[in-house]
């Protein structure tokens, strides 16, 4: 996970820009060949009002009360050729409950209740709560989250400009960020919608090439969440919480484990 | 009862040199600790248990993997979970990229005995914190050591070795289990104070490789303290990234 806000937030807290070292032509040629393929990958078709697709999905995401998704997460950093690959479970419950559990390699719960953030890691056999350092931070990290599941784009247009273009698979929304101190850690938030509207994978652009990639799949919508799972002191075990239903159908679940 | 000015100024005193005496105390309690590793003479018979320490410290990890680590860094009561993308090659040293929630944190480059890189900066991370703390806390832990030399047996049996004299009057030295097969601590000594001290555990076997690695090591840096845990590794087979 890598969100605007947060960063930003942190940045203004106690951070420095430092020059960054020379980029090598390797990193330039990936940058570039990520530029000529960004709109490849989007395939729009023609749209002739952002404003109405954004509309429409906000509509349709408006509907939605809570989410429950698994994701796989790959963060791919320009100069290794492997990418940093975690897999878990997303819950999100409006306005602003969140559980974002990490279940392979290792354990990690993040969970907000809407009022505040805790970090959970399984040590042994023992889940052991962070004293967490930058809580602001990751809570707004949390919250980025909660806005994307929400369909809430438009929410903070001071800090990003916010695009829509319609694809032969549902749609892609791209944030962009306004701020200097955004720009000079993202590039772009790209948000790709199924065409039902239900958000099933998030591409975060950083500079130099790095990008996470995040393919959510097996989603349940609007199913009631166990009490225990957003619980900031002891959040309930997965296996206690994972809501029965059968997941809707779509074609990134099918390619969400590799 | 009222006290007069004088009496509390005479108890305010008593309190201040108790205080004082107990802080010395306190620094001489501390002080003994770094020199935990109070070892007896190498002998003859232990020369073959030394041999397998070296060997235990030197190929306690593979010389070409990639791995995947989680970290609890505490700084000052705060905890930060970061997870780690460590790739090891003969030929490139050691490359460690450090992504924590909030995004990147940095990413260095660790070349033998070379200076260490930092080949990437980001908003969050201070270029200097990133050579003086991660490329430094990754050479001790993961580098293996030029030469080293036995130092002796610990009380309880174990095996001390020593790594060479570093500018700044810095050593390494090794604990290892008695047998020599597992290496179990690190300390950083300047002088006679301790820099930096690790231990390490959690051993298992991977695929490839026909020994166990410690998976899990905690470190106290004095700045820092570090938690790690080896949550994936594979074994590179040919040089290169």
């Amino acid at each position: 996970m890598n969100w605007l806000r947060a960063q930003n937030s942190c940045m203004n807290m106690n951070t420095e820009i430092f020059p960054r070292p020379a980029r090598s032509r390797f990193v330039q040629w990936l940058i570039a060949s990520i530029m000529c393929v960004l709109p490849v990958h989007a395939e729009p078709e023609a749209e002739s009002d952002p404003a109405h697709l954004l509309e429409e999905i906000a509509q349709n995401l408006g509907k939605v009360e809570s989410v429950f998704a698994h994701f796989v997460q790959e963060r791919h950093l320009s100069i290794f050729k492997e990418s940093l690959r975690s897999e878990g479970c997303l819950f999100f419950q409006k306005p602003g409950r969140i559980r974002w559990e990490i279940t392979s390699p290792y354990q990690s719960i993040l969970v907000s209740d809407g009022r505040g953030v805790a970090q959970f890691e399984r040590v042994g056999e023992q889940w052991k709560k962070l004293e967490l350092g930058l809580a602001d931070a990751v809570q707004n990290v949390v919250s980025q989250i909660g806005a994307i599941m929400a369909g809430r784009y438009t929410a903070r247009q001071r800090d990003y400009s916010v695009g829509a273009v319609r694809t032969a698979d549902g749609a892609v929304v791209t944030l962009t960020p306004q701020q200097p101190a955004m720009r000079r850690m993202i590039n772009a938030i790209e948000i790709h919608l199924s065409p039902d509207f239900q958000t099933r994978r998030v591409v975060l652009r950083e500079l130099d090439g790095d990008f996470t990639d995040i393919r959510f799949g097996g989603q349940l919508i609007n199913l009631p969440f166990h009490d225990a799972t957003f619980d900031r002191n002891k959040p309930a075990d997965l296996n206690l919480v994972l809501p029965r239903g059968k997941p809707r159908e779509n074609a990134d679940g099918e390619g969400l484990h590799k | 009862m009222k006290r007069t000015r004088r009496q509390f100024v005479a108890k305010v005193g008593r309190n201040c040199a108790a205080l004082a005496f107990l802080l010395c105390m306190g620094g001489c309690f501390c002080q003994s600790s770094f020199n935990s590793w109070r070892v007896s003479p190498v002998t003859a018979q232990d020369m073959s248990a030394f041999e397998a320490a070296e060997r235990s410290v030197r190929e306690a990890f593979p010389p070409g993997y990639r791995a995947m680590q989680r970290a609890i860094i505490t700084v000052k009561q705060r905890q930060f979970a970061c997870d780690g993308l460590l790739v090891v090659t003969p030929a490139d040293g050691l490359r460690l990229a450090l992504v924590s929630t909030l995004g990147l944190v940095t990413e260095v480059r660790v070349k033998g005995d070379g200076p260490a890189e930092v080949l990437k900066v980001t908003a969050l991370f201070r270029e200097e914190w990133a050579r003086d703390f991660v490329a430094r806390d990754l050479r001790w832990l993961f580098a293996a050591p030029v030469e080293l030399t036995p130092a002796g047996r610990l009380a309880d049996g174990r095996l001390v070795l020593e790594g060479v004299d570093q500018p700044g009057n810095v050593k390494a030295r090794y604990s290892c289990s008695a047998d020599g097969s597992r290496w179990e601590e690190l300390e950083i000594m300047k002088g006679s104070r301790r820099l930096f001290h690790a231990s390490f555990s959690g051993y298992r076997h991977i695929t490839g490789l026909d020994r166990a690695i410690p998976a899990e090591i905690t470190a106290d840096a004095g700045t820092h303290q570090l938690h790690l845990r080896i949550a994936a590794i594979e074994l590179i087979e040919k040089e290169g990234l």
